[in-house]
């Protein structure tokens, strides 16, 4: 945060000399004919992509979770390949189903129709919204279905005993005591689109629909000395507006006890039966699943051709040149290892710490807790290249020498996703009633072995979630990873950067297919670990 | 200036300018080897800077005998494609003993990595190759090293920044050429451009795009060089209004990629090496062709003063400027210093201290945004 402010307001380094302080980037923003649209350009794709990502997201987890429908849980593995597939790549796959003139889907709308016209432009604020909302469900999806699976259906058999008909005890009853869970993915969603740059970057500025972190980026390659003021003084002022909405969250979710799900009680979530109209909530699930795979499955093809615009039959052309080239590599390799390597530390220090850090935060008095949830929160606001700039210039100076090897990784994802842990322990630990830990102390647990018997137990499912959460996301990450890495720890999604800036896009896309295979291979095995020992992702 | 590189008188300028604007690294010993004649005996020579400088008879033995014992080179450069890979695996042809360790970025994001590292006293790379601005910045904060290679003999003066003697601070290793390309089944030959001014034809709008990084913003300076700030600024905004021009976000192999897919039909903001190879290697639809002046990004190699291989960094450079390296820059449809080209090309850093380059390129990104926004 205050490598952030230092940087705000320092102009001019440049190496050998030192800069000199000046308020110049904050005179500029503010001042800045286009600030207005920027703003009301981003908040448009922030709240349309959240509503996009929480319905559908929403919508899938309680399918999945409290319905009979067939099929539904092939959301799990189909959720976990979607999850690893970097930005880059998606974005590509959207272009080639949406894009205006050569689109699949537009040249079939173009063929049903006779008309000229397009279904949706790719390069539009329609679209980006679409894009980055679909994006956002595996994250919506694993905190809500976790939120579904421990409620309390007690609640629910009493409304409707009370005579309240089915979808009346949904609105009132299920939809109430997913309140925190959903505030808490409303929150989250909304704050890292606001951050979002890849989809902004590669579908809204060939529509000419700028957002501030496109600007932010822009601004920072616009120069041969990156200059760091003017995008650290818009991550300021998004911080602060940032803030405000965690603080928002705090208080929607202060009545902590009237939240608690889980009590003393034993309890199986309830699953509703739908008769018939279960393979109408199957086609709902395979509906959303296939906005998660349809992009997917045309870059897949992409990867089986040398290049675009080949005359001819599509299975004349077909070759395997492109992962020939890329398995060449060295780095390919690594960089698998390394992804592995990083998101298993990352994500079990992340959870354990996250753990402890929610449960502090909810069961104790002391007045330092809320200061300690906002610091386990900070670093979300913080946007990627700029937190990567301060972990590099601390630990390139420090002592430890983790700087050149894959730890300086290690210890920039568990900055960056301790909020992301925290989001998943925190409504896991709300929701266990008090009565369970006060029991424990009565027969005279310490308050370690009360955290080691029950929270932990009690815990582990959101836990569990939080960390297959923690391990995609950091398999995906660029923006820290972009600064922090050198050629001796390359990760996955840096040295998909390099292919996408120094191969074909045909090559990107067959690196993207093999990291979606790997996925796919280690989302079983998870499954059917996390299954046999009663745990879901 | 046909018939040869547009860019030798004003690379010249760069080297006077430049030299003038930065102070050169002094080591103790420079002056001493840099006149010492190439064949003189001479101690063998004991830190980085000696070395580099080293003139000997025996400086081939000396330095495969210490890049033995080092046993990897880390390369830092700025060149985007296939090109990079092949470099690497010829010169471990030569020297199977080490190993290549390349970092692939921007010339800014070489520059911000080279110089947060060196700040730190972690330097990790032992040569750079890259635009000159980013090696005369890291030149003038201490950070680099002069050299002596027997290559840069066969480099014409004009494409080298010298130090002195026989010493150079950097050489041109390669130039990577920006113009226009078009998919060769959604443009009539009849409308393929022959000159800037063709991009108006109406027979293009809406089907061209440019690319928003770097290189879009360096083709928008070669509008205004050659048609003065004002008149450049009128017919850019012109073009763009009249023939509906977008923006992609993506690199120029990329931009080349959607030009190939059919998704954009053509675009003067791409590269020569890039076109020319997908349509010979890869059998796409595209097509390159030269809108004077071409856009040329030279790539200039330069050595570390504290890197950790200087051995086998002064075998790179030996390699990447002689003849072996030149022959893969070509093979990959690059120019290299020397070569006759039948258009004339224009060096955006001609000529030009680094201040005043900054000051360009903040120009140029500043309009672009002003034009296609």
């Amino acid at each position: 945060m205050l490598a952030l402010a230092r940087a705000s307001v320092m102009v001019g380094e440049r190496p050998g000399r030192a800069g000199h302080l000046s308020l110049d980037a904050y005179g500029e923003i503010l001042g800045s004919s286009d600030l207005l649209e920027l703003i009301v350009t981003t908040l448009a794709f922030a709240a349309g992509s959240t509503v996009v990502g929480l319905i559908l997201g929403g919508t899938l987890a309680w399918c999945v979770e409290r319905t009979n429908a067939p099929f539904r849980q092939l959301a799990y593995p189909a959720i976990f390949v979607s999850f690893a597939v970097p930005g880059i790549v998606r974005a590509i796959g959207w272009i080639f189903l949406f894009g205006p003139r050569t689109g699949t889907i537009n040249e079939l709308f173009r063929a049903i129709t006779g008309s000229d016209g397009v279904l949706l432009d790719v390069f539009s604020l329609p679209a980006m919204i679409l894009v980055e909302g679909v994006f956002w469900i595996p994250l919506v999806f694993l905190m809500m279905a976790a939120s579904f699976r421990s409620m309390d259906p007690s609640l629910e058999e009493a409304s409707l005993v009370s005579g309240a008909a089915t979808w009346r005890t949904i609105r009132r009853i299920t939809a109430a005591l997913a309140l925190p869970s959903v505030l808490s993915v409303l929150i989250l969603t909304f704050i890292r689109s606001v951050q979002a740059f890849e989809v902004p970057l590669r579908l809204g500025v060939p529509g000419k629909s700028y957002t501030v972190t496109t600007e932010v980026y822009l601004s920072v390659n616009s120069t041969i000395v990156p200059e760091y003021a003017y995008s650290s003084a818009y991550g300021v002022l998004l911080v602060a507006f940032l803030i405000a909405g965690i603080a928002l969250y705090g208080r929607a979710t202060r009545r902590a006890s009237s939240f608690a799900t889980i009590t003393g009680k034993g309890f199986r979530p309830r699953v509703l039966d739908l008769g018939r109209g279960r393979w109408v909530v199957t086609a709902i699930v395979l509906a959303i699943l296939s906005l998660q795979f349809l992009p997917i499955i045309w870059v897949t093809v992409a990867s089986f051709l040398p290049t675009f615009g080949l005359t001819g039959p599509l299975w004349e052309h077909l070759t395997l040149a492109n992962y020939d080239t890329i398995l060449r590599s060295s780095q390919i390799v690594l960089s698998l290892q390394n992804s592995f390597l990083i998101g298993v530390a990352s994500a079990t220090v992340v959870m354990i710490v996250t753990a402890v850090v929610a449960w502090v935060i909810i069961r104790s008095r002391i007045r330092a807790s809320a200061l300690l949830d906002q610091l386990a929160s900070l670093p979300l606001v913080l946007p990627g290249v700029v937190l990567g700039i301060a972990i590099l210039v601390l630990y390139i100076r420090s002592p430890i020498p983790v700087y050149g090897t894959i730890w300086i990784l290690v210890i920039a994802y568990i900055t960056t996703y301790l909020p992301y842990g925290l989001r998943y322990a925190h409504p896991g630990v709300l929701r266990i009633h008090p009565e369970l830990e006060e029991s424990a102390q009565l027969s005279g647990a310490g308050w370690i072995g009360t955290f080691r018997r029950i929270v932990i137990p009690l815990v582990l499912p959101a836990l569990f979630a939080g960390w297959i959460f923690v391990f995609l996301i950091s398999v995906r990450e660029l923006s820290v990873a972009a600064l922090l890495y050198t050629p001796r720890s390359p990760v996955i999604a840096t040295t998909m950067l390099d292919l996408w800036r120094n191969g074909s896009v045909n090559q990107v896309t067959a690196f993207g297919t093999l990291v979606a295979a790997i996925s796919i291979t280690f989302a079983i095995v998870t499954y059917r670990v996390s299954r046999r020992f009663g745990l879901q992702a | 200036m046909r018939g040869r590189l547009g860019a030798i008188l004003t690379i010249a300028l760069i080297a006077v300018a430049c030299g003038g604007s930065t102070a050169p690294v002094a080591s103790p010993t420079s002056t001493a080897a840099g006149t010492a004649g190439a064949t003189q005996a001479a101690a063998a020579p004991k830190t980085t800077a000696e070395l580099a400088t080293y003139q000997g008879a025996d400086r081939q033995k000396i330095l495969e005998e210490g890049a033995k014992k080092e046993g990897k080179l880390v390369w830092y450069t700025s060149l985007a494609g296939a090109a990079i890979d092949r470099h690497a695996a010829a010169f471990k042809a030569k020297y199977p003993f080490l190993q290549v360790d390349i970092f692939r970025g921007t010339e800014s994001e070489l520059l911000t990595k080279a110089t947060q590292e060196l700040q730190a006293g972690q330097p990790s790379f032992d040569v750079i190759e890259s635009q000159i601005t980013a090696i005369q910045l890291l030149f003038a904060g201490g950070h680099m090293s002069p050299y002596y290679s027997p290559s840069t003999k066969a480099i014409p003066d004009d494409f080298k920044t010298k130090d002195k003697g026989e010493l150079v601070q950097s050489a041109t290793d390669r130039f990577s050429l920006i113009s226009f390309a078009y998919n060769t089944n959604l443009i009539p030959a009849s409308a393929v451009p022959k000159t800037r001014d063709d991009l108006m034809n109406p027979a293009l709008a809406g089907k061209l795009a440019v690319t928003g990084t770097n290189t879009g913003q360096r083709w928008v300076g070669s509008v205004l060089f050659s048609l003065g700030t004002d008149k450049g600024k009128q017919w850019l905004t012109d073009f763009a209004t009249k023939q509906k021009v977008s923006v992609q976000q993506v690199s120029g192999q990329a931009l080349l990629d959607l030009i190939a897919k059919g998704e954009v039909a053509a675009s003067p903001t791409i590269f020569k090496d890039h076109a020319d190879l997908a349509a010979l290697e890869k059998k796409a639809p595209v097509k390159w062709v030269p809108l004077e002046p071409v856009v040329g990004n030279t790539g200039q190699a330069a050595m570390a003063l504290k890197g950790k291989s200087p051995n086998a960094a002064l075998l790179f450079l030996d390699y990447l400027l002689g003849a072996d390296g030149q022959k893969v820059y070509r093979e990959n449809q690059y120019a290299v210093a020397g070569d006759k080209l039948d258009f004339k090309v224009w060096v955006p850093e001609s000529g030009k201290t680094t201040d005043q380059i900054e000051k360009d390129t903040k120009l140029w990104s500043e309009t672009f945004k002003a034009t296609f926004r």
